[in-house]
């Protein structure tokens, strides 16, 4: 396994596992979680920013004297090793009292002592075993979304418990239709089944009325409006009977409906991914935590919220910065890609402004603050995401439009049956209307629906598909058009070498790759990364250098094993550095330099041998997954932050047409071209340049490796940087809303023959009991039986 | 037969009583994550010496 381990606890426990000979559970392991196996690097941080009272007041919650609370994500978590060394925590680290980790979230929740412990205890506690404690704010989303979740448990339970119990009791009652039953047992059944009714209707079905009145009130429709009408229709004239001593009482109808429907509405809602909470978006874009010189040049960590414009913070190599502000000393790279989408590393120096959440690339500097947290650029993006209004969806959820038709059909037919029948009496139009009330709720649909849609984000979610909701679904079914972002989603987003080229005869290939791996070694710089993997990935074997010099933002110079100088940089300077440009360097320099990349160049005894030409490399799968899209008749497109003729290469290699291809865009544009294109246009993105336009777009589609922020605001999210996955939402998308129409079908098929029999009068209690089950029967086998997003090639 | 009102009541209380047991298990958040404790519990064995 070369992919590296989540902390120091699993690679401890590797070892001793591989000593056992028991190695195959990694590769149990690792075929469930090979796309997210992240190694997790180790911070500098000393997390005294913990400390800070501004921090207490967002992050830790006081639950006693002798007892805080404060929730942590860990990215870094994903098996059970991780869960048993963190929970052994406090027994190793007095004043923690106890950590909670939730696996599938990858977050803990830790109780500690404030009084033996400091906050900043704890996350040294965390960072010790190799995670990094990222604390998630404690407002109220995450607890009331729980305690939802609790409530409706409750009521499925209460529903489930009497749904059950009336069931059994209008066995006997059926059972006795035939047989003749004594009157007195009779009316105990049916007394018993009113009061066990009593709580499903006002309690467990309160869900049903809620959406059905706020449906009635907005003017919008909803399924769930024809459900309530049968629901109440069949209790309160079931009661009526019950007081009156009549026979036709259809409380396991109304009981078991509710139970039902209640366990399809479960079904969608647990297996649909909860989406983490929006508050912790802007922490998790930018640091929480800044490092301060003080007056006297000390320096202090402080956390974010602490800082005041005018301070002066350090932000080291490879880190972001915390808070928009001007350059004050240093020279440095900035990457911007996660603000603007630009895939090129700029220069900085004195004088520059630059933006909370871009990052530092090349060396230290120093910034004076201007703008800090939600003031800054960055903050200001995510607040307007945020307050994106409600998408008003055109299309709508299909099942809804119908439920007018339903509505309006089964009250005039109530109303005509009761005209109809009265001329027999008043009791006998009664029990007419009521059975066709009850018969005609389109139960079957509220049933399967929910469960199609819910065995879909199962399925999708296996496949490595996030589902925010069914809606999105159904209007990525209807799509007509697909608008990537282009860095971090057409392309890798990180530099990769796009070409390489060997300009003196004196030296092998593998021994440039001897020379880059020294050189870059230990280097926390994204170039530095990228030829190291590259280097370990050839098997080159690793070489001590006998001096290094690291000049920031320009190169490295070192001496080697043999006692020659080596050098790896920029060409301006190397050329600075008056290095030999031999004929065949200079040729291939031209060559390289005319294109849009960045381009580096390796040095031996003052001359150069080798030149790289790096840039975002394509996804490999990009032009395929295009010309699928295609076959499946929707248009591609690219928006873009990066330059015009950066997006146009990629559009052009992609087989697009150059007019598709828009560049230099900003995420205000980009949300407002989005919009324009309306609810039939997707939109793919990644990073926080794309948030705006993933929370307007008709179906927005986030895909993992830039920010987290797209995960929040999309409506569809793939966990695997893999392009692949857009097909395959889309066919089965497609496929999942072809199955609600079949499903339709077969439930107003149902619901055509049990009214007419209603209103003929031809059925009562009795026939309602066994005509219900049967449709939904039906139509839930048909939706286990062909679930969408099988993923038929693997 | 008239004992079905003694039974009937009875069973129904049984009936309640789990579904007392029920709303306890949600109530303390037992079903708040369903996929830890399944890993949890292998590593609960401790392995104590001179036992």
């Amino acid at each position: 396994m070369r992919s590296g381990f989540c902390c120091a606890g699993c690679h401890a426990a590797h070892d001793f596992i591989k000593t056992l000979g028991l190695d195959y559970f990694y590769e149990l392991r690792d075929r469930e979680i090979s796309w997210s196996a992240k190694p997790v690097m180790r911070s500098s941080s000393e997390y005294d920013h913990f400390d800070d009272l501004n921090f207490a007041k967002v992050f830790i919650a006081e639950e006693t004297a002798r007892q805080s609370r404060m929730n942590f994500q860990l990215p870094g978590i994903h098996c059970a090793a991780c869960v048993w060394l963190l929970e052994k925590l406090p027994e190793v680290v007095s004043g923690i009292l106890q950590v909670r980790v939730d696996l599938m979230r990858g977050c803990a929740v830790v109780r500690f002592d404030p009084t033996t412990i400091a906050p900043s205890g704890v996350g040294k506690a965390f960072a010790m075993l190799g995670y990094k404690p990222c604390p998630s704010a404690l407002d109220g989303t995450t607890s009331s979304a729980a305690s939802g979740d609790s409530l409706f448990a409750v009521q499925l339970g209460v529903a489930a418990f009497a749904a059950m119990n009336v069931m059994v009791l209008f066995f006997a009652r059926h059972q006795g239709y035939l047989t003749s039953m004594e009157h007195s047992y009779a009316k105990l059944i049916a007394w018993v089944s009113l009061m066990l009714s009593v709580p499903v209707v006002t309690f467990s079905a309160l869900p049903f009325f809620r959406t059905s009145w706020a449906s009635l009130k907005h003017r919008r429709l909803h399924i769930d409006l024809p459900i309530a009408i049968a629901i109440l229709g069949g209790f309160v004239a079931s009661a009526v009977n019950t007081i009156l001593g009549r026979e036709e009482i259809y409380f396991d109808t109304v009981t078991a409906l509710v139970f039902l429907l209640l366990l399809g509405r479960w079904a969608q809602r647990f297996m649909m991914k909860r989406v983490g909470n929006a508050t912790d978006l802007l922490h998790s874009l930018s640091p929480l935590s800044a490092i301060v010189v003080q007056e006297d040049g000390s320096r202090r960590e402080v956390y974010i919220g602490s800082l005041a414009p005018g301070d002066v913070v350090v932000v080291a190599d490879g880190e972001a910065f915390p808070c928009d502000g001007t350059i004050v000393a240093g020279e440095s790279h900035v990457n911007n890609g996660l603000l603007t989408g630009e895939s090129r590393l700029i220069p900085i120096k004195a004088g520059d402004f630059i933006f909370a959440g871009s990052k530092n690339a090349g060396s230290e500097v120093r910034v004076r603050a201007s703008e800090i947290g939600k003031a800054s650029r960055l903050g200001r993006l995510v607040e307007k995401i945020q307050t994106a209004p409600v998408r008003e969806s055109k299309i709508g959820r299909f099942v809804d439009r119908i439920s007018i038709y339903f509505v309006i059909s089964v009250l005039l037919l109530a109303a005509f049956t009761f005209v109809f029948w009265f001329g027999s009496g008043f009791w006998m139009a009664w029990d007419r209307v009521i059975s066709l009330l009850v018969v005609s709720c389109p139960c079957a649909l509220g049933i399967a629906t929910p469960i199609t849609l819910g065995l879909a984000g199962m399925r999708a979610a296996r496949r490595g598909i996030l589902l925010k909701d069914g809606e999105a679904l159904e209007r990525l079914a209807r799509a007509k058009e697909i608008i990537f972002d282009k860095t971090g989603t057409l392309t890798k987003g990180e530099l990769g070498i796009e070409e390489s080229c060997l300009v003196s005869s004196s030296v092998t290939w593998s021994q440039v790759w001897e020379i880059v791996e020294a050189l870059e070694k230990d280097i926390e710089h994204p170039i530095a990364e990228m030829f190291l993997r590259l280097a370990a990935d050839r098997g080159i074997a690793a070489k001590e250098l006998k001096q290094r010099e690291v000049i920031g933002g320009q190169g490295i110079s070192g001496l080697d094993w043999d006692n020659r100088s080596v050098q790896i940089g920029s060409i301006p300077w190397l050329k600075k550095n008056g290095v030999h440009f031999s004929a065949d360097a200079k040729f291939a320099l031209q060559k390289l330099t005319g294109g849009l990349s960045t381009v580096v160049g390796v040095v031996r005894d003052h001359e150069l041998v080798a030149i790289f030409a790096l840039r975002d490399v394509m996804r490999p799968e990009a032009a395929e997954v295009v010309r699928n899209l295609n076959r499946r008749g929707l248009r591609c497109a690219i928006m873009s932050g990066d330059s015009k003729s950066v997006t146009q290469e990629v559009g052009r290699s992609l087989g697009l047409d150059t007019q598709q291809c828009l560049g230099e865009i900003t995420p205000e544009e980009k949300s407002r071209f989005v919009e324009e294109r309306g609810q039939r246009a997707v939109f793919v993105g990644d990073g926080a340049n794309d948030g705006l336009a993933l929370s307007r777009a008709g179906v927005g589609i986030g895909v993992k490796g830039g920010a987290e922020i797209s995960l929040a605001v999309s409506d569809i999210f793939l966990l695997k940087p893999d392009l692949s996955l857009i097909v395959e939402s889309i066919d089965g998308a497609r496929e999942t809303v072809s199955q609600i129409h079949r499903h339709l079908a077969i439930s107003l098929f149902y619901n055509v023959i049990a009214a007419t029999l209603a209103v003929t009068g031809y059925i009562g209690p009795l026939a309602a009991a066994l005509v219900m089950p049967l449709s939904s029967f039906s139509v839930l086998a048909s939706s286990v039986w062909r679930a969408p997003f099988r993923g038929g090639c693997p | 037969m008239n004992i079905i009102f003694i039974l009937l009541p009875l069973s129904l209380l049984l009936g309640f009583v789990f579904l007392l047991g029920y709303l306890w298990s949600v109530r303390t958040n037992q079903f708040e994550d369903l996929n830890t404790p399944a890993v949890r519990m292998l590593a609960d064995e401790e392995v104590r010496k001179g036992e």
